[in-house]
């Protein structure tokens, strides 16, 4: 998925292309670029499954971008989430926009394996 | 081969140059292990190549973040962006600085107590860097 400065409407809901996992961790970061005011209602979620599972996958992380309990973004706010040992083989991410309209970047996840033992 | 490296008090050392990839950038910083008396610091420096010297610090006069913590992880991050704090973007080369301090003399004794001496494995995830979007 495209996702400099790509603007999404109130009832879209945009899946992305699925990509491979870079590492059992990830750091998501998405930023609010602009937005229809302080009413908009959008998620950004990460999807995964297995290559060897049929379907649009499970949601494992999710930001709010207005909203939301979580998040409360504006323009040019980010938001940081961590995903630790959630992901599956494949990833590709989801956006919800419920009510009015949203630009979004959703930057490139930031893979990592843990380097302490536990 | 372990991924980090390892620093001890008192640690006052620059990493490498590195090329700028864009105005704005997210750093990633994991404190992978620490014992208690490590208090650590990361800064980052910017300066162009044909200025001589160790550079000069991004986040004094011109504050580009506030080293912050990602959840309850060892990760914490910085976020430099175009317009917070002052912060008018990277100049060509960037690099940190991480000081770990601690003391390392016993105060109370006067020698050198290794219990007390601050020790950090540490490493950086992947940088962001980006352009600011918004016209």
């Amino acid at each position: 998925m495209e996702t400099f400065g790509q603007t999404f409407q109130s009832g879209e809901v945009v899946l992305g292309d699925w990509f491979p996992r870079g590492g059992d961790n990830a750091v998501a970061r998405v930023q609010c670029i602009d937005q229809s005011g302080s009413s908009v209602d959008a998620t950004v979620s990460f999807l995964t499954k297995n290559e060897e599972d049929i379907g649009d996958g499970s949601s494992v992380l999710s930001i709010d971008v207005g909203g939301g309990a979580d998040e409360a973004l504006s323009p040019p706010g980010i938001a940081t989430k961590l995903s630790e040992g959630q992901f599956k083989e494949l990833i590709r991410v989801k956006v919800s926009c419920v009510v009015g309209w949203v630009t979004l970047q959703v930057f490139p996840l930031v893979f990592f394996d843990s380097a302490k033992a536990p | 081969m372990h991924s980090g490296k390892v620093l001890m008090a008192n640690a006052d050392v620059y990493t490498p140059w590195m090329s700028r990839g864009g105005d704005n950038a997210i750093f990633t910083f994991e404190t992978i292990v620490a014992n208690a008396s490590a208090a650590l610091t990361v800064r980052a420096y910017h300066k162009d190549p044909e200025t001589t010297g160790d550079g000069a610090e991004v986040s004094l006069t011109n504050q580009g973040a506030a080293w912050a913590t990602i959840g309850s992880s060892n990760l914490t991050q910085g976020t430099y962006q175009v317009g917070e704090n002052g912060f008018t973007g990277f100049l060509e080369w960037v690099r940190f600085r991480i000081t770990v301090s601690n003391p390392l003399v016993d105060a109370a004794e006067g020698d050198f107590n290794s219990n007390e001496v601050g020790i950090v494995l540490y490493r950086f995830l992947q940088h962001l860097w980006f352009n600011t979007p918004n016209a």
